[in-house]
């Protein structure tokens, strides 16, 4: 079995490893690429959580900061 | 969608031959034993047909090994007929909803040996797309264009429908230098990036809530509408930016179609031009022999007229003494003269042979008979035998050598008729037609994309100085602002990396590659791709175009083609045909890597091979 089969302990398919891979990879570039607040937050699954005002906030923050 | 399971194959009416194979259930793989021309081929090819060509597309377009375009019709039936194609295969939705489908593409004509470039008269291609028993139906380009959008099948098609002929088709992709462009594209063409529409979705559902929120604080009708506006020209754009990247990939997709048929194109106009010279050679040979036998004939024709004289003379001999003797005993100079009959005649004025009284103008005639003596030297000619000398010309042979040379004559006359109508000749020139064609065809889908490309490309620009100028005018955005220019600059974010991880994606796909040969050939066998040197294999380190020998090529191909295909299943051809020692370790790799395997396997595949794969086989036979 291959190393990312072994890596995930279950057999995946072929596409769903170049997916998990590309994923990771697109993930690493974006992180990369300068620590977009709104991107920070959709990483972070807090985007639909967050209301506008907080969102606001939260953009607010980043600038100053 | 996921968890696609393909469930069953139905063929009808294909060349006379009916067959079905029904795939074992989901979790489970399949291995059909079919013998030689049973169908296993025809399967690969009938799918990429049913599924590489939208039913308005589809005539002439059904390849059988190595014939383009090739016949679908049964060639042995007259009168109208039918091929029908079922496939039934269920898939999950996003919600974890499992739908069935089935396919069906019913292809009416009739055979005519007449009918070029194939024997198949096709008058109409029917396409149907029933889901879940009937519930929703789509039909000819909708089908193909629903099956496309949620499954990629046109993508893909190639690959996860694999066989020799692909298998040899990968290995000379990765083996010619020149055609490393075409498979990095193939490479490129086969990446998806599903995280960078997930950031888009999210950030425009950001959006929409910023416009919600603005549409149920204001009260101003005008501010209304114009939120209304920019909602519809949101959509509008989110639209625009999918249509595009499917058409740019179709562009992608059709450009490389007609390169590699441009130069499918190229081989057999090589083949015809050999062809043709091998003809050329042939027909002036004929020509130099026929003008020979041509010289010839004139030569022995003139070497008769030459000795006419002598033969003509011999052969008539005899008959020449034979007219002297009559012209000697009967002739008008009869010998003895018969003078008394003259005298007689001239005294009683009378003709004693016919009895009539003689008028002046007879007695003076039968005066001068009287006096007409035949000269000695007639006399001596016509006593003698007429001879000369003895001629050695056979005019007989010279006959048997002149009919010889026309046989001659006539024989190279046919070959050289015979080179002009070889069947291989019109064969491969029909051939070259019909790529012809299929490139002026994709010429013209290239040319309309692209203008959609460009049309579109012009819309978006107009959208988004739209969607600018509505955000800034409406007050009700101002609070919001904010988060609206930050969603810009996210999207721009993501579009950058969603271009930079282009450059990643060779990389990503060799290792998956790599790690899948491995798997399959030993750890001391590695891949790799690289934009200068394409698919190579590598052993201990060492990497070339030639290594691993013919299996050790073939499994890249396999790793390759599981690379490249965008859906689970993978459908295979004659699957260990020529791969040696390694049959094992590959049924394995198939098992621990694709949730349904569906192999048809012939009958001296089956040992260390197909019951890893499945314990029991199925047996399939041709139906006529």
């Amino acid at each position: 079995m291959c190393e990312i089969n072994s890596k995930k302990k279950k057999p995946i398919s072929i596409q769903d490893q170049i997916e998990q891979v590309m994923n990771e990879e697109f993930e690493k570039m974006i992180v990369e690429s300068g620590n977009d607040p709104l991107l920070k937050l959709i990483r972070e699954g807090k985007i639909d959580s967050l209301t506008l005002e907080q969102i606001k906030a939260h953009l607010k923050g980043e600038t100053n900061g | 969608m996921d968890n696609i399971h393909f469930d069953m194959i139905k063929v009808r009416g294909y060349r006379g031959r009916n067959f079905t194979l029904k795939m074992n259930p989901p979790g489970e793989h399949t291995v059909f034993v079919m013998d030689g021309n049973t169908g296993k081929t025809t399967v690969i090819e009938l799918l990429r047909w049913c599924f590489g060509y939208p039913a308005n597309e589809a005539k002439g377009k059904f390849n059988h090994m190595w014939i383009i375009p090739a016949h679908v019709l049964d060639e042995s039936k007259t009168g109208p007929q039918i091929c029908e194609i079922t496939i039934h295969f269920k898939a999950t939705d996003n919600q974890g909803n499992q739908h069935f489908y089935q396919f069906k593409r019913v292809t009416e004509g009739e055979s005519d040996f007449n009918n070029k470039p194939t024997t198949d008269r096709i008058s109409k291609i029917y396409d149907t797309l029933e889901i879940d028993h009937g519930k929703r139906k789509f039909e000819n380009e909708q089908a193909y264009a629903f099956l496309n959008a949620q499954f990629r099948f046109n993508e893909c098609v190639d690959y996860f429908c694999f066989d020799g002929e692909k298998a040899r088709e990968v290995m000379q992709l990765s083996s010619n230098s020149e055609k490393i462009a075409d498979l990095l594209l193939l490479v490129n063409q086969r990446a998806t990036h599903p995280r960078i529409e997930e950031y888009k979705q999210k950030l425009n559902g950001l959006r929409a809530r910023v416009l919600q929120e603005a549409n149920a604080k204001i009260t101003d009708h005008a501010l209304k509408i114009s939120i209304g506006k920019l909602n519809a020209k949101i959509v509008d754009l989110a639209r625009l930016e999918t249509e595009l990247g499917n058409i740019s990939s179709d562009i992608a997709v059709c450009s490389l179609a007609q390169k590699q048929l441009r130069e499918k194109a190229k081989e057999v106009q090589d083949k015809i031009t050999a062809a043709k010279a091998t003809a050329l050679v042939k027909r002036s040979e004929y020509e130099v022999k026929k003008n020979n036998a041509t010289t010839k004939i004139g030569e022995t024709r003139n070497s008769i007229y030459a000795e006419i004289l002598d033969w003509v003379s011999t052969d008539t001999i005899p008959t020449i003494n034979q007219i002297k003797t009559v012209i000697k005993e009967k002739g008008k100079l009869p010998e003895p003269y018969r003078k008394d009959l003259v005298q007689n005649c001239i005294r009683n004025k009378r003709c004693e042979i016919c009895g009539r009284p003689l008028d002046k103008q007879s007695e003076e005639r039968i005066k001068k008979l009287e006096r007409q003596v035949a000269p000695h030297n007639v006399h001596v000619f016509l006593s003698s035998d007429f001879s000369v000398n003895p001629s050695t010309f056979d005019s007989g042979e010279q006959y048997n050598i002149i009919k010889k040379l026309i046989n001659e004559y006539n024989l190279f006359d046919n070959r050289i008729k015979n080179i002009k109508l070889s069947a291989e000749d019109a064969l491969l020139i029909s051939q070259k037609e019909t790529l012809d064609q299929q490139i002026l065809d994709l010429n013209t889908k290239i040319s309309d994309l692209q203008r959609d490309e460009t049309d579109r490309k012009e819309w978006k620009a107009q959208l988004k100085r739209e969607i600018q100028e509505l955000e800034e005018k409406n007050a009700a955005l101002k609070e919001n602002k904010i988060i609206l220019d930050k969603i810009k600059e996210s999207i721009t974010v993501v579009e950058t990396a969603g271009e930079k991880i282009k450059s990643k994606t060779i990389d990503i796909i060799g290792n998956v590659i790599s790690e899948n040969v491995t798997s399959i050939l030993g750890p001391k066998f590695t891949a790799k791709i690289s934009e200068t040197e394409g698919l190579m294999l590598g052993e201990n380190g060492f990497y070339s175009r030639e290594r691993g020998g013919y299996s050790g090529r073939l499994i890249l191909s396999y790793c390759f083609a599981e690379a490249m295909t965008l859906i689970d299943p993978i459908i295979v051809d004659t699957p260990s045909g020529n791969i040696g020692g390694q049959r094992e370790q590959l049924a394995r790799h198939l098992c621990a890597n694709h949730k349904q395997i569906i192999l048809m396997c012939l009958p001296t595949e089956i040992q260390n091979f197909a019951p890893i794969v499945s314990p029991s086989t199925i047996e399939i036979e041709n139906q006529e």
